[in-house]
């Protein structure tokens, strides 16, 4: 497992994929000061970025057919890409903390607040969301096959983020309606313990969704 | 000798092609070739050995467990060269090494690195730039780097110039003086074959025509040549296949003693090639 998450890494490094992946959560850290949505957009895109990079280049080389005929199993390589996202996922808001501590050092009074738990929570569940819908397709039909699904999974939680973030009375009386756990979240009204509701919602959904993947991978031929 | 590889009554079923029911071994301390036609059943086959597709049927045994239920441990102990690279080109070999080799508990620096130096790839390059050769070089390297007692390859000799050839073909022969690693691989280069084969496996359309001792099919098979009026039905009926024309005929015989009882000193017969074997077999009969 975590020689497939060093693999992960390894690769990254090598390209454009992790740069523009960082300079999408910098972004965000600093967006996040007028908007929230822009920290959801851009942990949302840096992740798109992260991920396609590196199942790009083991499509590109066919690289499954390699990994498959080493000592693993299959659930192992699974799992593998749903903690490698994970990895990164924490990196990527690690990262964002940081920039924004930085940030407040600056001589700029709006460049003071630090995303708080709830806040967090949000972020989680939103990618696991979106890993949730695009990695079973991913398994099921490949990097070419899937692209469109994880666009369209992108543009989804795009458009979530979006909502939840909105400062439009109409739209935040809609979401406090139909989606009141997460705004309260988002408000930071409800504390941690509606955050940790949420984040363990987001791990029933990985759980689910990794079991799926599991279940496709196995009867896959390379 | 303990049995290496078994493979019995593997089946393997696509709409459009039909793995049917083979079965081979291979013991310890011996190099088996397989050959056939393109679209005979090779890569299949080495597929399946590798539990990447699933059999519809049949067993395959290797170091005597199971191929699928057993695979994670089994795998620990082959080495694997496939006929494409599939290693990540945009890494050099340095990063490359970093990748792979944590995967296995056995993994030989030093045998790696001595490898990469014969084979002169410069480890800086991304593989991405290497010829076809030395993208195959690269593989073989990893392939003979962790300690594997058994080494798969799936046509491993093409693309490679001669002089290299030569060179991986006394790799091979070396592996195998211990007499506890053995090596499996398809080829489409028969030539190698008769060098450093002990056993040939041939398959045609997804059925075994053979699997035996390459010296043993040496000298039961053998080219007959004639002249043409000599081949009436019964004689025809000798052959595994055949080729005539206005200067005379020339076919493929399983059983030289047979066919020089039968034809005495009309013919002369000449010894077939691994080349003449498969051919023959696979063209059948042909009129020019």
């Amino acid at each position: 497992m975590i020689n497939l998450l060093r693999k992960d890494f390894i690769l990254l490094k090598k390209s454009r994929g992790f740069i523009i992946a960082v300079l999408m959560v910098l972004f965000g850290a600093f967006m996040w000061q007028k908007n929230n949505f822009y920290y959801l957009w851009s942990i949302l895109m840096s992740i798109y970025f992260a991920m396609g990079y590196i199942n790009s280049y083991d499509h590109k080389y066919n690289s499954e057919k390699i990994f498959n005929s080493l000592s693993l199993k299959r659930s192992t390589i699974v799992i593998a890409k749903y903690v490698s996202v994970l990895v990164f996922l924490a990196f990527a808001i690690g990262l964002s903390i940081a920039a924004m501590y930085l940030l407040r050092l600056l001589p700029v009074a709006e460049l003071t607040r630090i995303i708080n738990l709830s806040e967090i929570s949000v972020v989680i569940i939103l990618v696991a969301v979106y890993i949730s819908a695009y990695l079973p397709l991913y398994f099921k039909l490949g990097y070419m096959g899937s692209r469109w699904a994880n666009f369209a999974a992108l543009i989804l939680m795009f458009s979530f983020s979006g909502i939840i973030s909105s400062s439009d009375p109409a739209t935040q009386n809609f979401v406090a309606r139909y989606l009141g756990v997460f705004v309260n979240s988002v408000s930071g009204n409800t504390g941690l313990n509606r955050g940790l509701i949420i984040v363990l919602l987001a791990v029933l959904i990985l759980l689910i969704s990794t079991s799926a993947s599991i279940q496709i991978y196995q009867k896959k031929e390379f | 000798m303990p049995k290496i590889l078994e493979v019995n009554k593997l089946t393997k079923e696509y709409s459009n092609f039909k793995l049917d029911s083979i079965s081979f071994g291979l013991e310890s301390g011996h190099v088996m070739g397989l050959i056939g036609p393109n679209g005979a059943g090779k890569s299949t086959t080495i597929k399946l050995i590798m539990n990447l597709i699933a059999k519809t049927s049949g067993s395959i045994r290797i170091f005597g467990k199971d191929s699928v239920r057993d695979s994670k441990e089994i795998k620990e102990r082959i080495g694997f060269v496939y006929d494409e690279n599939y290693y990540y080109g945009i890494l050099n070999i340095r990063e490359m090494e970093k990748v792979i080799a944590p995967f296995y508990k056995r993994w030989q620096t030093d045998t790696f690195w001595r490898y990469i130096n014969q084979f002169k790839l410069n480890p800086k390059m991304a593989i991405d730039s290497f010829s076809k050769g030395m993208k195959m070089k690269f593989s073989l390297a990893v392939a003979l780097s962790h300690g594997a007692d058994l080494i798969i390859m799936d046509e491993p000799t093409s693309g490679l110039d001669p002089v290299f050839r030569s060179v991986m073909l006394d790799i091979f022969y070396n592996i195998i003086q211990d007499e506890k690693k053995s090596i499996f691989f398809s080829t489409h280069i028969t030539q190698d074959l008769e060098k450093i084969a002990d056993y040939i496996t041939f398959i045609n359309n997804g059925k075994l025509i053979f699997s035996e001792q390459k010296d043993q099919i040496l000298d039961n098979y053998g080219i007959v040549k004639g002249d043409s009026e000599l081949l009436d039905s019964d004689i025809k009926a000798e052959f595994i296949g055949f080729r005539s024309n206005a200067m005379g005929f020339a076919g493929l015989t399983d059983d030289v003693a047979r066919a020089r009882r039968i034809l005495g000193d009309r013919v002369l017969i000449e010894k077939a090639t691994l080349e003449d074997i498969m051919v023959y077999s696979v063209r059948g009969n042909s009129n020019d």
